[in-house]
């Protein structure tokens, strides 16, 4: 799948922090056409409403979180194959094999760095 | 027999009056959010709430102040220095990641003493004894079960916790 810096990215978490460490991190990789949304009902609409080359979510976020929002973004056909990387502190086998099965592209455990990031995303897309 | 009972239902009386007081002196404490805006809070999440948004002022705080060094390091004319410096903001960046975990983690003991608060208003219920005023056991009847409540745990002890490396494995694997 081809990378293109300038495509756009949405962030999901419920924590402002993150979601600003996140952009940071996606900033320093060369990714800078990014939008935020605060848990997955949000995203969802987002989603809905704008074409985007990634999602990178938290999972435990409420009312919808990462995992219900992975299921919805499968069970679309306009968006099945959206890339979609999960980002959590959930690190329990049970997590990582639930999200495989819902289709998950990518699983990085918090806290992590740009490096980590970075090849999650290349796995996904290939080499940058 | 009936003894015993008594004393049981004496110390869960003095439990959920307790509980009461707490956070009649916590809502003290934070006056401006009035009694209105907590009552169907319990009184663990009321305090940890509090814990919560400090540190995230604080994180917010210290992530600004970084921000403004990084600014500082492209406007400086001594690029050298200025690279390692910037690189050690970054890093400062990255550890602000504390803040949601901690949050987390401070959001799971929330839930264990709101299930301890409600167990204790239920048992003296139980028991025949009337709530004293101002105790809430509604918060986690009323809350919504998840489909994957089972799933969201929050973060794990450190000597439970999977490293990056292990959950790629597993992730390649399964």
């Amino acid at each position: 799948m081809p990378i293109s810096k300038q495509m756009p990215i949405l962030i999901v978490d419920d924590y402002k922090t993150m979601l600003r460490i996140v952009r940071g991190l996606l900033s320093q990789i060369g990714f800078n056409n990014v939008d935020e949304a605060t848990d997955g009902t949000m995203a969802h609409g987002m989603i809905q409403q704008k074409q985007y080359g990634l999602i990178i979510s938290d999972w435990n976020m409420e009312p919808m979180s990462g995992y219900e929002l992975l299921k919805k973004v499968r069970t679309d056909e306009k968006t099945k194959t959206l890339p979609f990387i999960m980002v959590t502190a959930e690190s329990k086998t049970e997590n990582v094999i639930a999200a495989k099965q819902a289709g998950v592209s990518n699983y990085i455990v918090k806290p992590f760095n740009a490096e980590t990031l970075k090849g999650k995303i290349e796995a996904v897309f290939g080499p940058m | 027999m009936s003894n015993k009972a008594d004393v049981v239902e004496t110390e869960l009386r003095k439990l959920a009056e307790f509980i009461v007081a707490a956070r009649r002196e916590l809502l003290s404490i934070n006056p401006e959010k009035g009694e209105n805006h907590e009552k169907n809070l319990t009184l663990a999440s009321m305090e940890l709430n509090e814990v919560v948004r400090h540190t995230e002022e604080a994180t917010n705080k210290i992530m600004d102040e970084t921000d403004a060094i990084q600014k500082l390091c492209n406007a400086s004319s001594d690029k050298e220095t200025a690279k390692k410096i910037s690189t050690h903001a970054a890093e400062i960046l990255v550890s602000c990641s504390f803040q949601d975990i901690t949050g987390q983690r401070v959001k799971k003991v929330m839930r264990t003493l709101e299930e301890i608060e409600v167990r204790v208003g239920k048992l003296v219920k139980i028991f025949g004894g009337d709530l004293p005023e101002g105790m809430c056991i509604e918060a986690i009847a009323g809350r919504t079960q998840r489909p994957d409540e089972h799933l969201m745990e929050g973060p794990q002890l450190k000597d439970k916790a999977k490293s990056q490396a292990e959950v790629d494995k597993l992730f390649n694997e399964s």
